[in-house]
Parts: structure tokens; sequence; C-alpha cells
């Protein structure tokens, strides 16, 4: 987990959770109730734990994702 | 006509219908009133498919007495797990939103079934929206908890899910058959749980045209039968290339293949596959490796260290949040049966799409990895699940803890892999225990022929529980 020693500021990481937890309100189109909200910033948390253990995967830019694409050309 | 047919194989119906014992549409009137009584005890029917289905068992009685036969699934009723499009009947996807939904013509595997002569009798009961929103106890589905036929009445206990109904209705003898799907999971738990053999294909085996996608890079259909043989005979129907979905391979399938292995066998065990379970899935997993080792040698081996577990999550919550992106922005998804689920699935709305991206470029790491490992057996092994099925009011991780369990789970469904769920026991509660074959992509009758000699020397799959 990283720190922020600035003193008074959130972990940059409570800050990543408050801004997507809030952009997901935003997404929406009603109101979320305390408890939900909470449920939402406690899951994008967990995304972001997430997310660290995936970065310590090394990759390189070589390593290309496992998409699916195929250019179209109907017949004829 | 005996009262244990309805619990017999496909091959076994099979039989009687050429034998003239029963008729197709004897057997699917059996299958329909025993889905009508029995099968909605367990909460596994959504729609009875009645009138399709005397349509078909009669279409199929005159063929088959004229001399034409479409093969071994030729009248043989089945259940479509309520994912798959059914033309004329609601396809609910298991949840309230949808309940009223439906679709102008069939899934391509409700077609080829069709066209193999078999009858659909019902759409089938499942977790809503194939469990994608994270519920967390069994009552998340618009027709109630999926209940597993064993034990019912002494101690009502969870069917497993996503694909519930085809999984109770298939122990419950109410189908010959049934079609499930599995993102993570979903085939094999109901299987392992209601005591019945379920397949898990090679991602691109079926086709996924007119099925309900949860994660489109995870998603596989696949047969749920009373018998490892079964399941081949219906993959073999529903298997290869499908125009409307390109990443159906073109990759032949048959089953039984040229030759069906006996023995000779290389199994690999992993090392970690008894960690956390309870002790009688151990035990009936070390005498099931006696069996195995009748037939074949076993190894000890572990997986490539890889966060299986975190890949397999990002991607189906990167790819959920674009397929009901708009059912969670609207509020519909207020309208879900599960608490939980109305409001787990949001946060991944915020997924961020390079933390989307980098799972996948790991996903083809893991591909290779387990590849280089799996080129060397037939298939790895190791208990279904670390439990027996959970009491049917009982929170998931109140009843065990999932913390601990063998990653082959994830690892196998993000690289796309085959497996076989086949019951191996029974354990507390006088519920069933499983044993899994995972094989190597596109290894289908490996872990088939396996599971199909397992069954062969230890009748587990013959025990019923009605």
């Amino acid at each position: 987990m990283s720190t922020d020693h600035r003193a008074g500021r959130p972990q940059p990481d409570e800050r990543l959770a408050e801004a997507l937890a809030s952009a997901v309100e935003a997404m929406i189109d009603y109101e979320l109730d305390a408890e939900a909200r909470q449920v939402v910033h406690d899951t994008v948390g967990r995304h972001q734990a997430l997310a660290q253990r995936l970065r310590a995967v090394p990759l390189t830019n070589a390593d290309e994702p496992d998409f699916m694409f195929v250019p179209y050309r109907a017949e004829g | 006509m005996a009262r244990e047919i309805y619990n017999s194989t496909i091959a076994e119906l099979g039989a009687l219908l050429r034998s003239r014992e029963t008729t197709p549409t004897e057997l699917t009137r059996l299958y329909l009133e025993r889905l009508d009584t029995v099968a909605r005890r367990y909460n596994a029917v959504v729609t009875i498919t009645e009138e399709r289905a005397l349509r078909e068992a009669v279409a199929a009685e005159a063929e088959m007495r004229a001399g034409y036969d479409r093969g071994p699934l030729h009248g043989i009723p089945w259940g479509a797990k309520d994912l798959l499009a059914v033309e004329g009947y609601p396809t609910t996807w298991g949840a309230p939103p949808y309940r009223d939904q439906t679709f102008g013509s069939d899934a391509t595997v409700v077609r080829r079934l069709r066209d193999a002569g078999a009858v659909l009798v019902a759409k089938l009961g499942m977790v809503e929206l194939a469990g994608g929103m994270g519920y967390k106890q069994p009552n998340a589905s618009l027709t109630g908890p999926g209940i597993t036929p064993w034990q019912a009445d002494t101690s009502p206990s969870w069917s497993g899910g996503s694909s519930s109904g085809s999984g109770s209705a298939v122990a419950a003898g109410a189908v010959g058959f049934a079609i499930g799907s599995e993102t993570w999971g979903s085939i094999v738990t109901p299987a392992a749980f209601c005591g019945i053999t379920g397949l898990r294909p090679t991602y691109g085996r079926v086709s996924r045209h007119g099925a309900m996608a949860l994660s489109w890079t995870l998603d596989k259909l696949g047969p749920m039968c009373r018998s490892a043989e079964d399941c081949g005979l219906v993959l073999a129907a529903i298997a290869g290339d499908d125009p409307a979905d390109g990443t159906a391979s073109r990759r032949e399938y048959a089953w039984p293949p040229a030759g069906v292995r006996a023995k000779g066998f290389r199994f690999g065990v992993l090392s970690d596959a008894t960690v956390g379970v309870q002790p009688e899935v151990r035990a009936n997993f070390e005498a099931s490796l006696s069996v195995l080792e009748e037939i074949g040698t076993v190894e000890v081996v572990s997986l490539p260290e890889f966060p299986y577990n975190d890949v397999a999550s990002v991607i189906i919550q990167g790819e959920l949040a674009a397929a009901f992106e708009d059912l969670m922005t609207s509020g519909d998804v207020r309208e879900l049966t599960a608490p939980e689920d109305r409001i787990n699935g949001l946060a991944a709305l915020a997924l961020p799409a390079h933390v989307y991206i980098r799972a996948l470029r790991i996903r083809r790491l893991i591909c290779r990895a387990l590849d280089e490992l799996m080129a060397g057996y037939d298939a790895l092994i190791a208990p279904t699940l670390p439990t027996v099925a959970s009491p049917i009011g009982e929170a998931f991780d109140r009843y065990f803890d999932r913390s601990n369990r063998s990653a082959i789970g994830a690892a196998a469904n993000i690289a796309g892999l085959p497996g076989v769920a086949v019951p191996n026991g029974f354990g507390e509660r006088g519920l069933p225990t499983s044993l899994s074959f995972v094989g190597r992509a596109w290894g289908e009758n490996d872990v088939l022929a396996a599971a199909h000699v397992y069954q062969q020397r230890t009748h587990w799959h013959q025990r019923h529980p009605l």
C-alpha cells in the first residue's frame, strides 16, 4: 500500500477509492443510500487491491492481451 | 414402465426407445409430469415448454417409426438453463427485470438439439444473471433458491449455481439431460452438489449465440447429465463452428472417439488439492485416487504461480460492467432478488480499462504456462469443491472458507480449459461429493474417457436421490 507523508491528506489509494466511488454515483440515474454507497466504496477498494496484485506480475511491452479481433469484410 | 426409467442415462433411454419399450411421447409426458411435480419442489423450473415438447415428441416418434434415426439424442427430453433463447417462450435470465423477456429465435445450441431430435421440455432455473452480481447466499433467483434433491426433506441444501435448475432437474430425474453454462464454476458446482456429471467444454467448443452473456471471454455452454458418456453424446450434438459466434471453433468433435481408452491415463494431482476440504471430501478423493491408479499413473503437480482468482475476477468485472451497464445505470438492478446483487456489481462500472487489459495480458501468460504443464498429462485431478452443499438458509462464506481452496477452478476457466465433474461418494449430512478432471485445451475426450472409465469402476453416478 502506497503512503502519502503529506500531513492531513488522505492516502492516494483512499483518494482514488473516493473518486471512483463518486464516479459510479455520477454514472447511475438514482441515488444510493449510505449503506449502498459504502458497499460501492469498499468494492472499489477491493478492486484497487486486485489491481495492485496484478501489477506485481511482471510484463513487458511485448506481452499482448488475449483479445480476439479479426478485421471484417463481407462476402462478395 | 419401470419407475426408475426417469433416472436412465441417454444411452439407456435410447435403447428403450429403439426397442419400443417406450416412445418419445410417453417419455416426454413422464418428464413433463415430473417437472411439474417433483422438480418444482427444488425451484428447478421456470417454464415448462409443453406445447413445443409434445410437438417435438410426436415428430420424433413418427420419424423413428418410419426408420429415420437422427442419432443418440433422438426422442430424448432435455431442459435448457433459462439463459438460452427459445422462440415463443420467456427467457428470464433468472432475474425479475427480465421475467417477460422473449427472443425471436432459438439459441444455436437449442436449434442443434432440435435438429438432433431431442425434445425440449423446460426452461430451467438459474441464479440471476448467472451469478455475476456477486450473490452470497442461495436466494438469488426469481424462482427461489435452488435446492439439491439429495436429503431435501431432512437437510435442505443448496443445489449450487448458477446452473441450479439444470443440476436439480437432472438429479431429480425430471429431464433426460440439461444444458448449463459456466463462467467460473456454474456447471461443475451444481453438478457436484446435485451428484450428477457436468462437462465444461473448452471455451469456443460450443456456440454462445442466443445465450445471455455475462463474460464474453469466459462463458461456456455445456451438458449436465447422469454420466460422462452422456456428456460426450450431448457435446457431439452441440459442438461446432457457428457464423453467428465468431469464437466458436471449427475443430471437429465426435463421441465416442475412435478407440475409447480404458487405461494408460496420465493424471496430475494438484499438491494443494485437499487443502481446506471437509474430511469426507478428502477421504473420497483419496479413494478416487486409488481407482485412478488402477487405470494410469498419478503424479503430484503444482500450478504455475499466478494470481488466478484476481485475474478471473477482473475479467468478469470488466465484462459484466459492459454486459449489464444499462441494467445498473438505469436502476433496474434494484429489482434483483438477492439484496447484495442490487449493489455489488456497481463498482465494476469504475474499473479502469488498463486494469482489465492487464488481466488479459496475464491471461496469455497463464494459458501458455498451463499448457506447458498439462502437455504431460491427460487430466489434472482435484476435488470439485472443498465441501458438500451448504444448508439452504446459510450464506456461503459462513459454511466454508473459500480463501484456502485450490486455484484450479479459476485457472481452468481463465485458460478456457475443459473439465468434467463426477460424483465420487457422500459426505456430511449424506450429501454428494465430487471429483474433477481438468484437461488440456480441446482435450474433452481425454477427460471424458477417464471419467467414463472411473464411472464404470465405481458406479457413484448410478446412485439417485429419488
